[in-house]
């Protein structure tokens, strides 16, 4: 067997053996029936093989098969177990089907990568379920704040002196449910009832990180996450405090602005910016007070708008 | 930095377990060390940081560490993949690791992959393509490479050779060592119909650097390699005939699924102790 005819037979295998289930394994995996009649790329792929004094090519395949959907289904139900709370067992593994045909694992993804698009796919599968793409972006967000990197942290002493960014794992959303809510919900095993599902809040902003290597969430104030997302953009703080200005309190701008980067330097989500992401910065830029201040008198006296709930 | 084995003490088998995040804790909390060494699945450790980081930050100022992968695939037509071999490199580097290993296997074509470990044709030109991949691994990690035997389920109609000569051929051909798992001796001379003492009397000893033993399930027809069980007792028993065979080799106790209190695990680890130091010292009546 040459390196071509392997690598082509390594192709059709694959192709086989990430082929949707049928017959029994549909049900051993948890998933509805379905059409029963196997691929002819599997059975192609079984005249390549040699039986066993117990079982014939197609069914040593058919291991192979069932292990390979259960071991991702089951990944999926371990990474989003809230989501899987929300839409129910059966709902959650006929999703991940769909999910792992449309988008089937890359070489180059690692295993906790797998469900990283399952939010895009759930948005645009099922756009009305809103509820249930933004509970599955807190988990995703969940995943990538355990394991991402801390960064160099500023300390708040030379804030303004360097572009900024967010640590690795702060992940920010900006949400019309309160998946943090539902996740509580779903963490506690309470029903499934419309009220815990849709709630009737406000635009909800969140913070999902982690802290003493523990994850965890938080909500932010509108004119927070505006100034946490513009950090993340462009690194720029009088950039972030301008765009944050529409939604500052109208009084105690400057007191909040300071507790903010308190909190924020302290928790170490402030970070150097990598070099070559670094944008120009001027040298009036440079005082982050002279900005707190500024921003923080704009809206002290000049803001219309209207404190917002937290 | 912690070895495997330590100069001047007496022969001993060091054996350790597969390193689980649930045990990570117990394992930290305790005064002395609970096993010799630690193996570490690679791509779960292999992130910026966060808790597996610390763990192994932790654990590697106290016990050996070795890095385990599962998706190097020096199998695959398409080649290994050279991101994932960065990530190994930076692993096997904070960690210190006197070698890595992996499957002899494939598990990604065209660019997808499985994540399952999948048997190749054991043919003189599969031999051929693995030695090559995994020379190049060597390189890359700047250290030694070991190729495990994987459990399996089917076999190639175009197999030339028996797994066991397959297994030899690529490592001599690589220069590399072997990570024997008896488990998986055991469990593929169930399914293909082949007698798992004639497997360990033709693994080459001297390449063999690690020892493997885990728990498998028995379904209808075969053996699934399961790891969320008790070592079974005749993989016990080719345990025994392996060390008589190859002296005191480091030995991990995987347990992957249905992960028990450390206790559990620790009580294999200790059956696995006791079944080395009596083949170590009737060894060494038989040299006196």
């Amino acid at each position: 067997m040459s390196p071509d005819d392997l690598r082509a037979r390594q192709r059709e295998l694959l192709d086989a053996l990430t082929r949707p289930l049928t017959g029994a394994s549909r049900a051993r995996a948890g998933l509805p029936p379905g059409d029963d009649e196997p691929a002819t790329c599997v059975a192609r792929a079984a005249a390549w093989l040699a039986p066993s004094a117990t079982l014939d090519p197609a069914a040593r395949l058919e291991i192979y098969r069932r292990q390979y959907w259960l071991r991702l289904l089951g990944a999926l139900a371990d990474d989003f177990p809230a989501l899987r709370w929300l839409l129910g067992p059966a709902v959650f593994a006929a999703l991940a089907e769909r999910y792992l045909l449309a988008h089937p694992p890359a070489r180059a993804d690692a295993l906790v990568e797998l469900g990283a698009a399952l939010p895009a796919f759930l948005a645009a599968t099922l756009p009305a379920a809103i509820h249930a793409h933004e509970l599955a972006r807190l988990e995703a967000a969940w995943l990538r704040a355990f394991t991402a990197g801390d960064g160099a942290p500023v300390p708040a002493a030379a804030l303004g002196q360097a572009p900024l960014a967010l640590a690795p794992h702060v992940n920010l959303l900006a949400c019309r449910t309160a998946p943090d809510r539902l996740w509580l919900r779903a963490r506690a095993g309470g029903p499934r009832t419309r009220r815990a599902i849709v709630g009737a809040t406000p635009r909800v902003y969140l913070a999902v990180f982690r802290a003493d290597l523990a994850r965890d969430v938080v909500r932010l104030h509108p004119a927070a996450y505006t100034i946490l997302a513009s950090l993340a953009v462009d690194g720029s703080l009088p950039a972030a405090l301008a765009r944050a200005a529409p939604h500052m309190p109208a009084r105690g701008g400057a007191a909040l602005v300071r507790s903010w980067f308190g909190a924020w330097t302290a928790r170490g989500w402030l970070v150097y910016r990598q070099a070559s992401a670094v944008p120009s910065i001027s040298r009036s830029d440079a005082s982050a007070g002279a900005i707190v201040a500024a921003i923080a008198s704009q809206s002290d006296h000049g803001s219309s708008q209207k404190p917002l709930a937290r | 930095m912690p070895t495997w084995s330590q100069p001047g003490a007496p022969r001993r088998c060091p054996i350790g377990l597969g390193l689980r995040a649930a045990h990570v804790e117990a394992i930290l909390a305790s005064p002395t060390p609970v096993v010799d060494g630690f193996e570490i699945l690679a791509e779960n450790y292999d992130g910026d940081g966060g808790r597996p980081r610390d763990a192994l930050a932790q654990l590697g100022a106290r016990y050996p560490l070795v890095p385990h992968a599962v998706s190097t695939y020096v199998g695959a037509a398409d080649g290994v993949d050279r991101a994932q071999l960065r990530r190994l490199r930076r692993l096997a580097d904070a960690v210190d690791a006197p070698w890595v290993t992996d499957h002899l296997c494939w598990g990604a074509a065209g660019g997808r992959t499985s994540h399952d470990l999948l048997p190749l044709p054991c043919t003189p030109a599969v031999v051929r393509l693995c030695a090559d991949a995994i020379r190049a691994v060597q390189d890359a990690l700047g250290r030694p490479f070991a190729i495990e035997n994987v459990s399996s389920y089917l076999a190639w109609r175009e197999s030339t050779m028996p797994e066991w000569e397959f297994v030899a051929a690529v490592a001599d051909a690589a220069d590399c060592g072997i990570l024997l798992d008896v488990n998986n001796v055991y469990v593929a001379a169930v399914n293909h119909g082949f007698d798992p003492r004639t497997y360990l009397a033709q693994v080459p000893a001297a390449r063999v650097v690690q020892l493997h033993l885990a728990g498998h399930t028995v379904e209808d027809g075969y053996l699934l390699d399961t790891h969320d069980q008790p070592v079974a007792d005749p993989v016990w028993a080719l345990y025994a005939e392996a060390l008589a065979r190859l002296g005191p080799i480091p030995t991990i106790i995987e347990w992957d699924g249905d992960v028990p209190p450390l206790e559990v695990a620790l009580a294999e680890v200790a059956r696995a102790r006791a079944i080395a130091d009596r083949v170590l010292a009737a060894e060494a009546r038989d040299v006196a």
